[in-house]
């Protein structure tokens, strides 16, 4: 594992980065704006986007998530549960988890056990709000022909009657959670980074929408919100992260990040316990005794795109 | 000719100095050869030397060693199946059925036909023929329905030491502390083991407000 803070921008694993306390400018503005808002509580209404004068002002100054405070996450919190139910009128609990400490994660993926079904395709939709005519999916599931490795030549809008087809196997692809993750050295606003576990997240307050990252990122593991995302009131996972799968607004980028809801309360990701095959192994990489563990010391596994020195932490196996 | 004999007389010493320093080198070896640094019989780093290896005196018969599972795996525990199965316990009709070893045709509620092993095996391969509510090892112990992955693993043993391990199988989402894995018997068809094709979730669809895509064999034709 990569420790060098410079390249990726990351703190020590057991030493999580510090809230600051100290108020900054751009924080005394926020709390002015804040303290002003009590006096134009008249204003509220559809001025301000059906939000209140407090909301919209409060969702303008705020800063940076590495750089707020712990009293301005939660108010960031409040603000991303009121929003949603203003615009999908579902009530939902959003939480910031921090990183366990001492957890790196991986993930392995046995290719001769995937049949192609995009159980966890479709798992992952739901889990993780995404907008349900933009076409946008975390996963895709590659049909390859047996026999090759061509990457441009895979298809993932396969659609057989039945799947595994006959003379294919299948790969799916999401955010391999690099170590060296060119996505992070693309961002000019530095609104994605590597968490201490080793996940690469988004900011999706931070993000302004340049998609540089998304050029820069050599396994397509980024998308963006061209559109608003079309959310039914029934379709919303409640249970949301900051950093995770909070629903975004339009004009931002998104990507796969491990499912920070679940798995750092030490739940399996949402494709992994939706895999009906046991193909997907997902663990600590720095537990000797995690199943990945296993899967790394005893497996010939491979990883895409090696040559690039982006170091997945994504394995892909075969039995 | 002067120059010619002088030429021979060269050689000649030439050759003689050759000689003298060949059997001297000779020699030396053979000196070496015959005072060895250390007797042969003696371990050289680590290794015993080949004449020492006599193969040891054969031990005298003890009882076969049984699997008793993977002491090195981390400790889990299994999905639980007796409950799932339907006409669980067999002995509600086989306690009324006296036993019969002969192969036959099933009625139902049994499997129809037994894909597994190609028409090589036969129920009592698996099932126990005294007491009907449990599996049964080759080595003739019996094991329980919930235990299915000791008798799947006596001819399948790398998948179930990978089972063991974490690389093969599906893990229930319990959390890291607790690992409870699925049994073979979850997921193959004990009788007819292989999984079977089913169809794929919907295709990625095109984002809404975009006209239908074309697929670059469609896009050829027009």
């Amino acid at each position: 594992m990569s420790t060098d803070p410079k390249k990726t921008n990351t703190p020590d694993c057991d030493t999580p980065r510090p809230r600051p306390e100290d108020p900054g400018k751009r924080r005394f503005l926020g709390q002015a704006a804040a303290a002003t808002a009590g006096g134009l509580a008249c204003a509220a209404g559809p001025a301000w986007g059906g939000r209140s004068f407090e909301d919209a002002l409060g969702g303008f100054f705020q800063d940076h998530y590495q750089r707020m405070s712990s009293d301005e996450i939660q108010a960031a919190l409040r603000r991303i549960e009121r929003r949603t139910e203003r615009e999908y009128g579902v009530e939902i609990q959003c939480e910031d988890t921090p990183a366990q400490p001492g957890v790196v994660f991986g993930y392995a993926l046995n290719i001769s056990k995937c049949q192609g079904y995009r159980d966890c395709v479709s798992a992952c939709v739901r889990e993780n709000n995404q907008g349900r005519g933009s076409q946008l999916q975390y996963i895709r599931v590659l049909e390859l022909a047996n026999g090759t490795r061509d990457l441009e030549s895979a298809d993932h809008y396969y659609d057989p009657e039945t799947v595994p087809a006959e003379g294919h196997y299948y790969l799916p692809v999401q955010c391999m959670q690099c170590d060296n993750p060119p996505c992070v050295k693309a961002c000019p606003v530095e609104a994605t980074w590597m968490e201490p576990d080793g996940i690469v997240v988004i900011d999706y307050d931070w993000c302004i929408g340049c998609r540089y990252c998304m050029a820069a990122c050599p396994y397509w593991a980024r998308h963006f919100n061209w559109t608003t995302p079309r959310l039914e009131p029934g379709d919303i996972n409640p249970k949301t992260n900051y950093l995770g799968n909070r629903p975004r607004p339009k004009g931002v980028v998104e990507k796969c990040h491990f499912c920070t809801q679940r798995t750092r309360k030490g739940r399996q990701p949402a494709c992994q316990e939706a895999c009906p095959t046991g193909a997907r192994i997902f663990g600590n990489l720095l537990d000797p005794d995690s199943e990945i563990r296993y899967v790394l010391e005893n497996k010939a596994v491979f990883r895409l795109k090696e040559e690039l020195g982006t170091e997945p932490k994504f394995w892909y196996f075969r039995d | 000719m002067h120059l010619r004999g002088l030429g021979r007389r060269w050689a000649t010493t030439c050759t003689r100095v050759f000689a003298v320093l060949a059997l001297s080198i000779l020699a030396t070896l053979q000196v070496t050869a015959q005072a060895p640094d250390r007797p042969l019989a003696e371990p050289v780093d680590g290794h015993r030397a080949l004449r020492d290896n006599v193969p040891a005196a054969p031990s005298p018969p003890s009882a076969p060693e049984t699997f008793e599972g993977f002491p090195d795996a981390p400790a889990f525990s299994v999905v639980a199946r007796e409950k799932q199965l339907t006409w669980h316990p067999c002995k509600n009709c086989h306690i009324a059925l006296p036993p019969n070893p002969e192969p036959r045709q099933l009625m139902a509620p049994h499997a129809a036909n037994l894909a597994h092993g190609d028409g090589r095996f036969w129920c009592l391969q698996c099932h126990d023929l005294e007491d009907r509510n449990q599996l049964r090892t080759l080595d003739g112990r019996t094991v329980g329905f919930d235990d299915a992955w000791k008798v799947c693993g006596q001819c399948h043993f790398q998948p179930q030491k990978d089972w063991a391990f974490g690389a093969h199988g599906k893990r229930v989402d319990t959390g890291p502390e607790e690992r409870v894995i699925y049994n073979c018997t979850h997921c193959h068809d004990p009788h007819d083991p292989s999984i079977k094709p089913r169809a794929p979730e919907p295709a990625p669809a095109v984002r809404e407000g975009l006209a239908p895509m074309i697929l670059p064999d469609e896009a050829h034709e027009h």
